[in-house]
């Protein structure tokens, strides 16, 4: 196969001698099958990599002994590029100094086939393959559902070990040594015989020639020098120094700003703006741009351009959503809740009957809110659209629907549209979605070949979201006399945040109602054993715009299921931990995990007054997660959470400092919305519209955590979401213990309790 | 608009901008400093901390023709080489996830330990309960706070 090379590249070609034949061959390398001829037939373009030579195509090197590594997953926080160059240099052998992350185009190579088919890579069966197929040919690049680590786990240990052999084979034949002679360090080979060294650098050009092998041997677990070990970010000093460029930093030659306002009624449209030409003659004023959700001022600054935007006054068509409120979402739900199960998807037994049986049946419902995702880093995307071409600079979970969206709204091929993937300040899912990116290329459509960078104010972030959906639950349960469950009903009602979603973004894949697989996530296939099971849900339509927030049904799933399981432990007079722990199998995962928050967190050692504990218990994206958490409340319902045990088992892990961060994050992230999270609906309009009336967990709130991490050798789960479902469960069970009040719907504010 | 002589990081800038415009965007904008961040635009958020005279400020509300003689330091201007004490305790504790915060979180701190070098930790909760973070590095910070306080 035919290679371009760069200018760099053939200098370090002939700058390098060697002794012994270097045979020809293709440099192209993927995990077989559709990985590799997919991978053959679309030529790579290495955008990003030049000046160094390409092993395969995560893999680049360059003349001074510098790894470039394609790394096409989002970096917001989570530690991704840490945890993929951990695994790369561990089986290549060189020091994490020596990567250089670059976020490579839209390619094949790098798809997350982990998230388009929820299999392991490995995995043989037919479901798996077509999916597969589909992820290359997308080629399906998005970062989400805590997949990073299942889909890299393996494959960048393999893009490492091959990488590594190629270079290897180059080394023998400089040195004419076996294998055994030959010591792989820190970027370079060393000949054990003579202690001559020799850099990768200087060998890439060569090793560029041989043929990758797909099937390399991988380190032993027990060999391991850099995974599982405390590392740190590799991201530290440009996130210290306010370096670390993210996509609202941003800065072109001739660039102008743009500000936005969106339609105030949900579902609305702007018919006309009524004072376009005084917004016209403000200062520094360029353009304005009109389509139906929306208006937005171009303007040579972006505070001249927000100005200019709050300035706009237009006529609106509510198209019919005028009267639209929390309340009447919420009734949709509790209607919808009172009937039979639309779907269900899970049925063992018959329910009817061992409830008829049950010594006692208890049932409830629970209720949370619509909720934003309020990334510190606002919306924002800077495009320059020119004739035939465009090029997107933006924080982005989803570089395809970037791909895809801008070329359907440039009306240009996707081929001719460049990315430039930047730091995400905060992703949480909101950056999944498409919507802002179509805005941005609109705007910057308006005035092409001048780059315009486009930045949501605070309100317009809050109010224009794609939320977290409103759901309500119900539950009915039989119990028998020794504590054990005989029956276990759940329905969920809430509207779909995947057809929502997908329908929006990429609206051919849009999954039929009965296929939603986020809506009954962690109520499905519960680790306890509960007896017959009936668990599904049904859906209602509302005009609100839904995404994907961190751990996504399994937030309030979570809350749902293990609030009950905690009613039922308080219904079987038993110790919430010891009814849990009888209900998981002896000597399963889960069990293990449970019992150790429980050891870490003295479970049975006694609080002194006005402090108490509550445990939950869930499993979600390949993770089991428990957590404890202890607080100190008052009669007048003041609160503070003191300390936060969390264990986690997320089979074989990278990085341990990275874990430990997320289960922090995933705490606090999920305490906020516990406590203050609530985004309301009045009069067709979302009432809340910055941190004044959408509150954060601030600093002094933030409970100690105590995290745990299991050892074993089982696959590895995701670590960025597991650990927000628990906590809020764990919370409203804690104030069960010291108050007897059960708190059945979120926020904590709504019930007059307050975090002190 | 009108022309403001201007003092950020020690060196003298001119800058030709709109009477009410927010330092923030006189940084970010005019000035291609980056680090200081848009985080809410009303001041409740800390991402945009910035020094005025040693003091932290919410440069999203200080707009450019109030600043004058005033000394500005913004995160760029905090160390030569990244080596203030609390960015080094940043590094240490590991502190950043998306780090959008970060510099304005920092920012706070060292007006903090400015004022008072030995901060107790209740002191540093009262001085960094008004810097967000939604990725959760506030325990973290405090540690990273309390040792470069040790530092000193």
């Amino acid at each position: 196969m035919a290679k371009e090379r760069t200018r760099g590249q053939k200098i370090s070609r002939r700058a390098f001698i060697i002794s012994g034949a270097v045979i020809g061959g293709g440099f192209a390398l993927g995990l077989g099958g559709v990985a590799f001829s997919n991978y053959k037939k679309k030529q790579f373009s290495g955008m990003g990599f030049e000046g160094a030579e390409s092993l395969n195509a995560f893999i680049h090197i360059t003349p001074d002994n510098k790894i470039k590594l394609a790394i096409a997953r989002a970096e917001m926080g989570q530690g991704v590029h840490t945890a993929l160059a951990m695994l790369t240099a561990e089986e290549l052998e060189v020091d994490l100094e020596q990567i250089e992350v670059i976020h490579p185009q839209v390619e094949s190579p790098y798809a997350n086939v982990n998230l388009a088919t929820h299999y392991e890579r490995t995995s043989s069966s037919t479901g798996f393959h077509f999916m597969e197929k589909v992820a290359y040919i997308l080629p399906y690049i998005a970062t989400g559902g805590s997949t990073t680590i299942r889909d890299g786990y393996e494959h960048y240990r393999i893009m490492g070990a091959s990488a590594k052999e190629m270079l290897m084979k180059v080394a023998m034949k400089k040195w004419l040594v076996d294998i055994n002679k030959l010591k792989a360090e820190k970027g370079f080979f060393v000949n054990t015989e003579t202690g001559e060294k020799v850099s990768y650098g200087s060998l890439a050009p060569f090793a560029a020639e041989e043929k990758p092998n797909n099937r390399p041997t991988l380190k032993a677990k027990s060999n391991f020098k850099i995974i599982g070990k405390p590392t740190q970010r590799i991201d530290l000093k440009e996130k210290v120094t306010g370096v670390a460029e993210f996509g609202i930093d941003v800065r072109l030659p001739n660039m102008l700003f743009a500000a936005v306002k969106h339609c105030p009624i949900i579902g609305g449209e702007i018919t006309s703006i009524t004072n376009e030409s005084e917004v016209m003659a403000m200062q520094g004023v360029k353009h304005i741009v009109q389509w139906p959700t929306g208006v937005a001022v171009i303007a040579d600054n972006t505070w001249r351009a927000q100005q200019a935007a709050n300035a706009l006054t237009f006529e609106i068509d509510n198209k019919g959503n005028e009267q639209l409120s929390s309340a009447h979402i919420s009734k949709l739900l509790k209607t919808r809740l009172d009937k039979e199960i639309d779907h269900v998807k899970e049925k063992i037994d018959n329910t009817a009957t061992a409830l008829e049986a049950s010594d006692k049946v208890f049932e409830t419902q629970y209720e949370v809110p619509f909720l934003a995702h309020a990334t510190m880093e606002p919306i924002n995307c800077t495009v320059l659209v020119e004739e035939d071409k465009a090029k997107v600079w933006v924080g982005h979970q989803a570089p395809f629907l970037v791909t895809m969206a801008t070329a359907k709204e440039a009306d240009i091929k996707s081929r001719k549209v460049e990315i430039d993937i930047k730091y995400l300040g905060g992703g949480f899912g909101r950056r999944a979605e498409n919507d802002f990116v179509t805005e941005a290329v609109r705007i910057a459509k308006a005035m092409k070949g001048t780059p315009i960078q486009m930045v949501w104010s605070r309100e317009e972030d809050t109010q224009f979201d794609t939320y977290r959906p409103a759901a309500m639950a119900s539950f009915k349960a039989g119990i028998n006399a020794d504590g054990t469950i005989s029956a276990w009903e759940n329905h969920v009602t809430l509207q779909s945040v995947l057809r929502s979603s997908i329908g929006r973004n990429f609206p051919l894949m849009t999954p039929p109602e009965s296929q939603d697989t986020t809506a009954a996530e962690g109520a499905l296939g519960l680790a306890y054993n509960l007896g017959a099971r009936k668990v599904g849900y049904s859906f209602i339509e509302s005009p609100m715009r839904l995404g994907f927030w961190r751990s996504v049904g399994h937030s309030y799933n979570g809350f749902f299921t293990e609030s009950f399981i905690d009613e039922l432990a308080n219904e079987a007079d038993t110790d919430p931990y010891e009814f849990r722990a009888k209900l998981l199998p002896s000597n399963s995962r889960q069990k293990k995990v449970l019992d150790k928050v429980a050891e870490i967190s003295n479970w049975n050692s006694p609080l002194p007054e006005g402090k108490s504990r509550g445990i939950a218990f869930h499993e979600s994206f390949g993770s089991i997660v428990a957590q404890v958490a202890e607080i100190s409340i008052n009669p007048d319902k003041e609160f503070s959470v003191n300390k936060v045990f969390c264990v986690i088992d997320c089979g074989n892990y990278v990085n341990p400092n990275t874990i430990i961060a997320q289960m922090q994050s995933g705490i606090v992230f999920g305490l906020t919305a516990a406590v203050y999270g609530e985004i309301t609906i009045e009069e067709g309009k979302i009432q809340q519209s910055n941190f004044p009336n959408y509150e954060m967990l601030k600093l002094k709130h933030m409970p100690e955590v105590l995290t745990n991490i299991m050892e074993n050798d089982e696959a590895p789960g995701g670590v960025g979401e597991p650990g927000t479902p628990p906590i809020a469960p764990a919370l409203t069970n804690a104030i069960f213990a010291a108050t007897g009040e059960r708190v059945r719907s979120l926020p904590l504010k709504n019930h007059g309790f307050k975090l002190v | 608009m009108a022309t403001y002589q201007l003092t950020i990081n020690g060196k003298q800038q001119t800058v030709e901008a709109d009477a009410d415009t927010p330092m923030l965007w006189v940084l970010r904008d005019h000035l291609d400093l980056k680090g200081t961040k848009f985080g809410c635009g009303i001041a409740q958020c800390g991402a945009c901390t910035i020094h005025m005279d040693g003091n932290a400020v919410r440069s999203c509300s200080i707009p450019v023709s109030a600043v004058s003689n005033a000394e500005i330091t913004t995160i760029e201007g905090l160390s030569k080489k990244a080596d203030h004490v609390l960015q080094k305790a940043w590094v240490e504790h590991d502190v950043p996830q998306c780090g959008y915060c970060q510099a304005g979180q920092i920012m706070n701190a060292a007006a903090l330990l400015q004022r008072n070098s030995s901060p107790s930790m209740d002191e540093i909760e009262t001085a960094m309960n008004g810097n967000l973070c939604r990725c959760g590095t506030y325990n973290k910070i405090k540690a990273a706070i309390s040792s470069a306080a040790s530092n000193l």
